[in-house]
């Protein structure tokens, strides 16, 4: 052993506090081991969570391929507000499982908002088999480092631990869910066994990377983007081999995307219907509660007996037309049978239907419906031509069709008033009939304005909630005050009527739009608000 | 000179005195017509085959005309209108519009009835299928023109004089229902003078339909005859005369076709004769004076079933013109209650009476008590009862000053509801319908639960309605039970005819008693052939009851039983009724407590009746009395068995029924089954035993031959047949058999054994374990004969 001091002069690292401050201190060696064991521990701990939060599962692997549904969410907690006050939420049922959704999405489940934002970091999966009671929806999201770290602390927030064997399950009470988290992914689930089998899955039973990666991608521009598969025994799988759907919500309104493609069995059967129809150019119908606008690329004629055979696959239906247009089947109508059939065919492809109101005042409560027919310039004559004149001997009340030359108006008095008679008349590039001839005054007069609509597509239809119900109520209240409305005096009907009405006003319009190319069908739906509705639901 | 001008100013103020006395009392009138014809395309009223189409043209202008008379004391519009009838909203806005000059309740408001004039004015859904589309700016633009021509007859009102007279016609109107049938033969004329003797109003009442505008101007508004007369009469008077026309009890009246004319030379005649038969009149009447005076009030009317469409109460007037009483109907009166109105007037003091119809509100027509029953149209639109004639004649009493007025109807003692054998038991005395009455008020509550129950509900549920027509494809949110009621209501009453009056009296007090409609009462009686009216069988599809009766030697010492088990769907609870008939027989039958038939009933003749149900026979009859009103009528009167059979086989229109009638004889007592089917056959006992039906006969099913084989095989087993052995047979329930095969089953309500001689009955109801409860007796008293 050496008695010689020995001085060591450690080298210096300039600008290095820590190791200054340890120095003048005087707890060299002591503080270098405190140090030493808080740095080793960090370290530890920095790798510990690193470790644990490593990224050692890609989603795609948690999710069953073959799921019924699937939907996409992306950066759900960030939209969650203003899905949930979205106004259009106001028109669920009341009650209903839809109309709780808007608050379950604003609950934090007693956690704070950083924590799940965290903890539902990226995008979401959400997909199942059973569309109709949800009871085995699985949800998948990749949770955020911390997020993930924050969930190893679960047993703080009263998750309870789930052996199962093995597989690490938690059950979080409050929200009734399972879950277990793989990496940095979260699986959870109302269904135990749903994520079991997420946990368990071999890989070659995992949705394929580039499905759900594609699908994230596509899901990009709406709130929620899903996507279905549907059996052939499910109603809509009798139909539908698959269809994707897009919602997004907005300050004002909702809209919704689909996108499916008919079964063979389908298409052949709406081949009377659908086998020339592509999107086309509509044109907007005249104003009205609910204005329909289609253009299946064949005359009316083909449209309603394609449409017969779709509905009445035995075919009766359309037999059963067919012999009424011969005029076989009843003697006194063969004439305006025969008229009608001429006139089908000659008309289209395009056609616009309005649904005006009622006419309470009339013999019978008279709804006033108004139609445009694209017609060929060159027979617009030949359509008129086909109603027979008058008999010399006939009365001028006679059911015969009446001219009005100086109005270039056709008028067939049948029952009831004006607004029970039907007038028909040809302008520049249609036919219009009405079911009114009061109706027909006021918008010939005002001269036939059908501008083409934005979009193309092969069926347009507009609903204004507003004044429909308003119709709707108003006839009702006429039935009650005459007795003759079923369950409903005149004064509980506008009891129940006044809550219906409420609802219906909070909704400005409804638009539906319909295209078919090739077998695919998309669908658009758009709803918007009234102003004074819309400002309340984002209380 | 000071007494001179004391005297001049004594002269003068008496000269002013006697003016104003005069002026006071002596009468004032006026006299003015506004057109009131609405523009070409406004709807018609009165028909609806025009379907609610429009008016295509104007074949002659239609007139408001009013005559305004004040007798110093009671001032009076009395308007006349070439419409078809006067809404009620047309009558309220006119009131809201009138001048002042007169009580809002001196307004009479006319209607001529004319089947061409404009309708557009009904907010009331079922009649514009007659009136058309409504019209509100129609309806205001006659309120005001009505109310014009009141300004205007009150501007022009002047000293006048007025007179009264009648004149008769044969050949000018016809009886449309009857042919031959009774006609009103007066035309009544008002003169009304001003004092210069110049005609300022003649106001005509004659009864006839304006309905004989032709075809060719179907679309077109006209006054029809009516304005043929305006211009006639006023060309035969001095300018400025307003002739008026004022409708009669004419629900069953129309024009004739004088001097064989048609189309409008027919028209056009009857209008030029009447006037010519009015200026005859007016001719000879010198007008003086007149003292006016006006009844009113606003009356409830009778419950009706039709009261979804129909008013609860109804505006009533009168006028008095000196001796000449006015009636106005709000409607239209058959005339046989305007000639009766007329007797019961001129009765109470009255030289003259005039019915005036259509008067200020329209609640459709007024027919007899006697065509009640008939199905054609005055009968179907009648749909306050068949009392409405006494109660017009009653109201109507109660507002002229002359007479006393009619009592209304006396208050109503309750029956006294007693206990017999753990039922319901009822003992009635009186007239028909003093017993309808007192029943009704003990089982008021009942019978509104009965009318809900068996009537009201599958009506309202459609089980009972057709499932073709309007009653198909009626969208189910409608609610068609108010039409659905009124026409069953309206059907029902064809089961009227060949009732007994006092059985028709009877429903008529049991309806006042359980404050119900007449037709509800009706229909409840006859709910079960509702499912019939729909053709859908499935209560007349099985037998609904057994029958047996043994005779002679076979009853031994009894000589007559009968036995009878009644079987019926619903498990209602059963009722015993006693009656002492006016008829003459006291009788009781074991029923229902909502039922005036008798299915199972004895009478104090020992005449015994039960009713089973055959459907193999044939539907029950929709028109002419039912069997079993037929059978409670039997009770009523029958005084022994050939007076019973005879009348039982009168019934030629029944099908589908066995009726067992058995009671004392000339010779003796004897009974017969009368089986109803395309033919009626009358069967008698086939060694002592008679049964309500053959086994392996074509009119049984295989549960009615199953049942019957049973009973004969009971019957027959005994050679002496006595009650026990009969209420032995009757709770059979052979463990061999199921269902309605079996004698006593689960369907059945009640259980007799007659024993006619002795004027006993015992009768059983199902006890709890649903076997046959105890027999109890029951002996009818004798009635004291008529």
């Amino acid at each position: 052993m050496s008695d010689v001091e020995r001085i060591y002069v450690p080298p210096t690292r300039p600008g290095s506090f820590r190791f200054r401050r340890f120095r003048r201190g005087g707890f060299r060696r002591k503080g270098g081991c405190f140090g030493s064991l808080l740095l080793g521990t960090l370290a530890v701990l920095l790798v510990w969570a690193l470790w644990a939060t490593r990224d050692s599962y890609s989603m795609h692997e948690l999710i069953p391929d073959g799921q019924h549904y699937q939907v996409f969410v992306g950066g759900l907690l960030n939209k969650r507000e203003s899905i949930a006050a979205s106004p259009a939420w106001a028109l669920a049922p009341r009650g209903s499982a839809i109309a709780e959704l808007p608050e379950l999405l604003r609950r934090n489940f007693g956690m704070p908002d950083w924590l799940l934002n965290n903890l539902v970091y990226d995008g979401c999966h959400v997909s199942g088999h059973d569309a109709a009671r949800f009871d085995d929806v699985l949800f998948v999201t990749r949770m955020s480092r911390v997020g993930c770290l924050a969930e190893k602390f679960h047993r703080f927030v009263g998750v309870a631990g789930d052996f199962t064997g093995g597989l690490r399950l938690r059950f979080f009470a409050p929200a009734n869910l399972y879950y277990a988290v793989r990496g940095r992914v979260l699986v959870a689930s109302p269904s135990r066994n749903a994520v079991i089998r997420a946990v368990t899955l071999r890989r070659e039973d995992a949705l394929p990377q580039d499905v759900l990666a594609k699908g994230l991608e596509e899901a990009g521009g709406a709130d929620v983007y899903g996507r279905f598969a549907f059996e052939e025994t499910e109603a809509a799988g009798e139909v539908f081999a698959d269809a994707r759907v897009m919602l997004r919500f907005e300050e004002t309104g909702m809209s919704a995307m689909l996108h499916g493609a008919l079964r063979p069995p389908w298409r052949e059967r709406l081949a009377g219907v659908l086998d020339k129809a592509e999107p086309a150019a509509l044109r907007t119908p005249l104003g009205g509660s609910i204005e329909i606008s289609g253009n299946f690329g064949i005359p009316i004629g083909e449209l309603i007996r394609g449409g017969l055979r779709a509905a009445d696959t035995t075919g009766r239906a359309e037999e059963i037309w067919s012999a009424w247009l011969a005029g076989e089947m009843n003697e006194d109508t063969r004439a305006i049978a025969q008229i009608l059939g001429g006139a089908l065919m000659m008309t289209g492809p395009g056609w616009r239907l309005s649904w005006r109101g009622m006419d309470l005042n009339e013999m019978l409560p008279a709804p006033e419906l108004v139609a445009t027919f694209d017609l060929p310039p060159e027979i617009d004559d030949e359509v008129l031509a086909l109603l027979p004149e008058p008999p010399p001997d006939a009365r001028p009340w006679a059911p015969y069709p009446r001219r009005d030359p100086d109005r270039d108006l056709v008028v067939i008095p049948l029952i009831g008033g004006p607004s029970l008679t039907p007038a028909l008349s040809v302008y520049p590039g249609g036919l219009f009939i009405s079911s009114s001839r009061t109706v027909a005054d006021a918008l010939l007069a005002s001269g036939v304005t059908e501008p083409e609509l934005a979009e193309r597509a092969n069926l347009f239809i507009r609903v204004r909630p507003r004044p429909l119900a308003r119709s709707i109520v108003d006839t009702g209240q006429l039935l009650a005050r005459n007795r003759l409305l079923r369950d409903f005096t005149e004064e509980t009907f506008a009891e129940w009527s006044a809550a219906w009405l409420d609802k219906a006003s909070r909704v400005d319009e409804a638009i539906l739009q319909a295209a078919h190319d090739d077998g695919n069908v998309s669908i658009m739906v758009r709803i918007r608000m009234a102003v004074s509705s819309a400002q309340p639901a984002t209380e | 000179m000071r007494e001179y001008r004391q005297s001049a100013t004594l002269f003068c103020a008496a000269v002013l005195g006697l003016l104003i006395a005069a002026a006071a009392h002596g009468l004032e009138a006026g006299a003015a017509k506004v057109d009131i014809t609405p523009p070409v395309g406004t709807p018609l009223n009165g028909y609806g085959d025009r379907i609610g189409r429009d008016s295509v043209g104007v074949h002659d202008p239609l007139w408001a005309r009013c005559v305004y008379l004040n007798d110093g004391t009671t001032a009076v519009f009395l308007v006349t209108t070439d419409l078809c009838y006067i809404p009620r909203a047309l009558r309220r806005r006119v009131l809201e519009l009138a001048p002042e000059t007169a009580p809002r309740e001196h307004i009479i408001l006319t209607a001529t009835h004319t089947h061409n004039g404009p309708g557009a004015m009904e907010d009331r859904l079922l009649y514009r299928f007659v009136s058309g589309r409504y019209v509100p700016e129609v309806l205001e633009a006659t309120a005001r023109a009505i109310v014009q021509a009141m300004n205007e007859a009150y501007n022009a009102r002047r000293r006048a004089g007025i007179a009264y007279g009648t004149a008769k016609q044969t050949a000018l109107s016809e009886n449309r229902r009857i042919p031959k049938g009774p006609i009103d033969e007066q035309v009544g004329v008002i003169r009304v003078d001003d004092s210069d003797g110049n005609p300022l109003a003649i106001i005509a009442n004659f009864a006839a339909h304006p309905t004989i505008v032709p075809e060719t101007d179907h679309y077109s508004f006209s006054c029809d005859y009516p304005g043929y007369f305006y211009t006639e009469l006023e060309s035969l008077t001095s300018p400025g005369c307003v002739a008026m026309f004022m409708n009669g009890a004419e629900g069953d009246q129309r024009p004739a076709s004088p001097e064989g004319r048609a189309g409008w030379d027919r028209v056009e005649a009857v209008g030029r004769l009447l006037a010519a038969r009015v200026k005859e009149v007016v001719n000879g009447l010198i007008c003086g004076e007149g003292a006016l005076h006006v009844g009113y009030t606003v009356a409830t009317l009778p419950p009706t079933l039709a009261d979804a469409v129909q008013p609860g109460d109804v505006f009533l007037q009168t006028l008095e013109i000196n001796d000449l009483l006015l009636t106005f109907f709000p409607g239209e009166p058959c005339v046989e209650i305007g000639l009766e109105m007329r007797r019961r007037a001129l009765a109470r003091g009255y030289k003259a009476q005039f019915t005036v119809g259509l008067a200020n509100d329209y609640v459709n027509y007024f027919v007899p008590r006697k065509t009640y029953h008939r199905f054609d149209y005055e009968c179907g639109m009648n749909f306050y009862g068949p009392g409405i004639e006494d109660w017009f004649y009653r109201e109507f009493s109660k507002l002229m000053t002359r007479g006393e007025p009619e009592p209304d109807q006396p208050p109503i003692e309750a029956a006294e509801l007693r206990d017999f054998a753990g039922v319901r038991h009822i003992v009635l005395e009186g007239t028909g319908f003093e017993m309808g009455a007192r029943r009704g008020a003990a089982l008021k509550a009942s019978y509104a639960e009965d009318f809900r129950r068996r009537v009201l509900a599958p009506v309202a549920s459609r089980a009972v309605l057709p499932d073709t027509s309007f009653w198909g494809w009626a969208p189910p949110f409608l609610d068609v039970t108010p039409i659905a009621l009124t026409v069953l209501g309206v059907r029902a009453r064809t089961l009227l005819a060949g009732l007994s009056e006092e059985t028709f009296a009877e429903i008529e007090g049991t309806a006042h008693g359980a404050a119900l409609p007449f037709d509800a009462v009706w229909l409840l009686q006859h709910a079960h052939y509702l499912d019939g009216w729909r053709k859908q069988d499935a209560f007349f599809a099985t037998p609904f009851c057994t029958m047996f009766a043994a005779t002679g030697d076979r009853a031994g010492a009894d000589d007559l039983l009968i036995g009878r088990n009644l079987d019926w769907p619903d498990n209602e609870p059963p009722m015993i009724i006693e009656m002492q008939s006016a008829q003459g027989r006291r009788f009781v039958s074991v029923g229902f407590s909502w039922s005036a038939g008798a299915y199972t009933g004895m009478n104090d003749a020992g005449i015994v009746v039960a009713v089973e149900r055959m459907p193999l026979l044939g539907d029950p009859p929709y028109e002419g009395v039912s069997v079993e009103m037929l059978a409670r009528d039997v009770l009523a009167a029958a005084t022994d068995f050939e007076s019973a059979l005879e009348r039982l086989r009168d019934a030629k229109h029944i099908r589908g029924f066995h009726v067992l009638i058995a009671g004392p004889a000339t010779s003796a007592p004897a009974a017969a089954i009368i089986e109803y089917g395309s033919e009626m056959h009358v069967r008698g006992p086939e060694d002592g035993l008679l049964l309500g039906a053959l086994p392996q006969s074509v009119t049984l099913d295989d549960d009615g031959n199953a049942r019957y084989a049973r009973v004969r095989e009971l019957l027959e087993a005994e050679r002496i047949i006595d009650r026990a052995e009969i209420e032995a047979a009757l709770g059979d329930a052979a463990v061999t058999q199921t269902g309605r095969a079996r004698i006593w089953n689960e369907t059945t309500r009640h259980s007799v054994v007659f024993e006619p001689l002795q004027r006993r009955l015992h009768v059983a109801f199902p006890g709890p374990d649903g076997r046959p409860g105890n027999y109890t007796t029951l002996t009818l008293r004798r009635s004291e004969q008529p």
